[in-house]
């Protein structure tokens, strides 16, 4: 059943044409027999008046004599039509008298009661009595297509309304319908209209009897889905706020520990415990930063932003770290513009960035390459690491999702986070990201921007010159 | 009137059960309703065309030509309805197994352009004579109305009906269909042959036109549904008999095929 | 229909009564068929009653002279053939046991209404 509303239009509609339909004919065959009945009366009343005639005294020859015309009150048009031709026969079949349309051999034979019987070329119901004397036989007929039609105008007219308000009542059935499940059609949309992050209740006006209990379950389950939420989210950002002091406090006692101690395998050992801190102190902030990016908790302040320079930025600032791992970098592409937030951009190319750079081994080899492409921009970001096999690729935007678990081939530990957070930004700003193997042999991955709204992407937007 | 009613009934509901099934069925394996527009267009330009040059068509074959162009149709739609038979006890018994969505579709447009087609030329030919020619448009166009009126109604029970059922039993109901509409075409084929003489003959077996008479609504609609004869000649019931059997092992054959999928499967 | 016609449909009819394996043995035997015409004129049928020896084959040949179409039906025969106005059609009935079989027009039942009679 695909459509409540057409479902109910079509069967309902469809009973009520059948009742409406199989009465009218029930009653048009009524009236056709009632009809024929009053019309063997017509002849029968004819023949007894026509044997009344005396037969016997119009002896000498055959008369020919005008055809008996019913005056029809009821449909004047076919009034003149409706004639009855007689004969009347002596008993031996000799032919006294005829009408006009009536043959000169007996119309049909001589038997009392009705017959339908063809002859002067149309079809007849003759009937066929004794004069009271049993002396003579008088034949009267109607002309069957005559009295059928004279019928059927009558009867057509009672039945024709039944055909015309079918199609009405389907029409009013399919408005009722409509109207009935209006308040189904309201839910619907309220439930569809609505932004993700917003989780009241669906209010209707009028509440039906069919409906309350649905209302009642939806608006239920967006309670306890905005509590979890809710409880999700503060958690989420509590925990991580909290833990930022105590991480601190340790990073300064770790500090003074380092200081303080004097025997090489324990400054290992206090130098281990500084980056296992270090760590969590980037893990907490990966964290509120991916709270800070959820598409429903950023306040946008989008702006029309040169995504080159934001790149040769991001760069500049996260260059130590390439230098580090000796790795080869090279920044290819032209000013190209996008409209987006300057902050979350720059934290997306610094994960991309990072990432890249964690995961490829020492003296490996990173490109990143941010150009204008069609109506959009295309930022790439390639590397020469292991790369992500294509049945992981759709996992690692995951939070805390590892390939590997823990222990990457790099052997650098991460938080599991920076993909989560480009993969929100990306959302944020209506773009598209896609994994993909690169030219150098690593990973690539490919965020494509839409065109920013105004200008062409390649220049200046007309809003920001 | 009646006559209207009673020639547009007779056709429409033909055409209808045997629509309604095919759409009810074709939903409950998935498949869009896309080729029923196209199969209506093809068979209502049919009917026409039909129709127009009965009297050309009438006059192949030694005057023969209605009676060997109706068999042809009824011959190729009961074999349409007996590969559908198949097709459908095999997606009864596994989802997805009734072979390509493409043959599925070509055997429901050919049933339903045929189907219209036949029972459709006979209607325009009515409705033209009478309505347009003879001018008793006001008494035709009432009993056509009524009669397409009623034929639609149930149909649109039907198609409900057979919605309302589970998948699978609605696929064994239209497979039953499809074998009983079948064997009615083959049977209306053979007065077809009979009348042409290109088919025996021969002495009624029996009589059950007591029970059932044929000119009855009940006959008419047992006509359509099931191809009542109320007195069958041992060439007919041969031929009926054999079309029920070939539906039967179309069924049967549908039902290993699918079995042999589900098990590959599993 | 005339003779040019009639060699042109020959070779169709030929090939179908193969492949419909000629089991009838009638289709060779069209030639001594009796032949009874019944025409139609103003929805009436001529004649109306059509009288017919038992146990045979007959050929009826219906000459439609209205303008309007007609289709010749019987239940007890078990035909059923329109014929186009001004036109004719040929049914095939029989060999039938002795009885009265009615027939009617079924575009005009009132009026066109007929009888085979097989003594």
């Amino acid at each position: 059943m695909t459509s409540i509303r057409i479902f109910l239009t079509l069967s309902v509609s469809a009973l009520i044409l059948l009742i409406s339909f199989l009465s009218a004919i029930r009653g048009y065959r009524e009236s056709m027999v009632e009809a024929e009945l009053l019309f063997d009366q017509q002849l029968l009343e004819h023949a007894k008046m026509l044997s009344l005639l005396n037969p016997s005294a119009l002896s000498g020859g055959v008369r020919v004599v005008q055809d008996l015309v019913l005056p029809n009150v009821v449909n004047p048009e076919l009034g003149d039509e409706m004639q009855i031709a007689y004969q009347i026969f002596t008993e031996q079949g000799g032919l006294i008298l005829r009408s006009v349309l009536a043959p000169v051999t007996p119309m049909s034979p001589f038997e009392v009661g009705f017959r339908e019987v063809n002859f002067s070329g149309y079809r007849w119901r003759v009937l066929a009595i004794l004069d009271e004397e049993q002396s003579h036989w008088v034949l009267t007929a109607q002309r069957i297509d005559i009295r059928y039609d004279l019928a059927e105008g009558i009867i057509l007219d009672a039945v024709v309304p039944t055909i015309i308000t079918v199609p009405l009542a389907a029409l009013l059935i399919w408005l009722f319908v409509s109207f009935g499940l209006r308040p189904l059609q309201t839910l619907a949309r309220q439930v569809q209209a609505r932004e993700a992050s917003d989780l009241s209740p669906v209010r209707l006006d009028q509440v039906p009897k069919e409906l309350t209990q649905l209302s009642r379950s939806i608006n239920d389950l967006l309670r306890r889905l905005q509590d979890s939420f809710e409880r999700e989210k503060r958690f989420a950002a509590d925990a991580a706020h909290e833990l930022r002091t105590p991480i601190s406090i340790l990073k300064v006692q770790v500090h003074n520990l380092l200081q303080e101690l004097q025997s090489p395998s324990a400054q290992a050992s206090a130098r281990e415990l500084r980056e296992g801190i270090d760590a969590m102190g980037h893990l907490v902030e990966q964290i509120l930063e991916l709270n800070r990016t959820a598409p429903d908790q950023y306040s946008l302040r989008f702006q029309p932003l040169d995504l080159h320079a934001l790149a040769q930025e991001v760069v500049s600032q996260d260059f130590d770290r390439i230098l580090q791992r000796a790795q080869e970098f090279e920044l290819e592409g032209e000013s190209c513009w996008v409209l987006g937030d300057a902050t979350a951009l720059r934290s997306l190319l610094h994960n991309l960035l990072t990432n890249a750079s964690k995961y490829t081994p020492q003296g490996g080899r990173l490109r990143l390459r941010v150009a204008p492409d069609g109506q959009g921009v295309r930022c790439s970001m390639e590397d020469s690491g292991p790369g992500i096999p294509e049945q992981y690729r759709e996992r690692v935007f995951d939070r805390f999702y590892r390939l590997h678990g823990d222990q990457h081939d790099s052997g650098v530990s991460g938080s599991g986070l920076g993909l989560a957070i480009v993969k929100h930004i990306v959302d944020m700003h209506h773009a598209s990201i896609a994994l993909d193997r690169s030219a150098l042999g690593g990973l690539q991955v490919l965020v494509q921007f839409p065109a920013a709204a105004g200008g062409r992407s390649t220049g200046l937007p007309e809003e920001a010159a | 009137m009646i006559s209207a009613v009673i020639i547009v009934l007779r056709e429409v509901l033909e055409g209808v059960l045997l629509i309604c099934m095919l759409m009810a069925s074709a939903c409950a394996m998935g498949h869009r309703l896309r080729w029923l527009p196209p199969a209506l267009i093809m068979g209502f330009a049919g009917a026409l065309a039909y129709g127009l040059f009965l009297e050309p068509i009438s006059m192949l074959f030694d005057g023969l030509g209605q009676e060997i162009s109706s068999a042809v149709i009824l011959l190729t739609t009961a074999l349409a309805l007996v590969v559908y038979s198949g097709m459908l006890a095999a997606n009864a018994t596994h989802a997805g197994s009734s072979g390509p969505a493409s043959g599925v579709l070509l055997v429901c447009v050919t049933a339903t352009t045929l189907s219209l087609l036949r029972e459709g030329a006979e209607i325009y030919l009515y409705v033209y004579g009478y309505g347009v020619q003879a001018g008793q448009m006001a008494s035709v166009l009432a009993g056509g109305t009524i009669g397409a009126g009623i034929g639609l109604s149930l149909g649109t029970f039907l198609y409900y009906g057979l919605r309302a059922l589970s998948r699978k039993a609605c696929l064994w109901a239209s497979a039953a269909i499809a074998m009983m509409t079948g064997a009615a075409q083959v049977m209306q084929s053979t007065y077809n042959l009979e009348q042409a003489d290109l088919l025996p003959s021969m002495q009624a077996l029996w009589d059950s036109s007591v029970l059932v008479a044929e000119s009855s609504p009940a006959g008419e609609i047992l006509q359509a549904a099931i191809g009542y004869e109320a007195t069958p000649t041992a060439v007919q019931l041969g031929l009926y008999a054999a079309s029920l059997l070939l539906s039967l092992m179309a069924m049967l054959l549908g039902r290993l095929y699918a079995g042999k999928r589900r098990e590959r499967k599993a | 229909m005339t003779r040019s016609e009639r060699s042109r449909a020959e070779p169709g009819r030929r090939w179908l009564v193969a492949l419909l394996l000629a089991c009838s043995a009638g289709s060779g035997a069209v030639a001594q068929t009796p032949e009874v015409e019944i025409q139609i004129r103003e929805h009436l049928f001529y004649p109306a009653e059509v009288r017919i020896p038992a146990n045979t084959k007959v050929k009826l040949v219906i000459r439609n002279l209205d303008a309007t179409p007609e289709e010749f039906e019987s239940y007890e025969l078990n035909r059923e053939k329109v014929i186009v106005g001004n036109s004719q059609g040929i049914v095939f009935i029989g060999p039938l046991a002795p009885g009265e079989y009615p027939f009617f027009g079924e575009f005009n039942p009132r009026t066109a209404q007929g009888k085979v009679i097989v003594e």
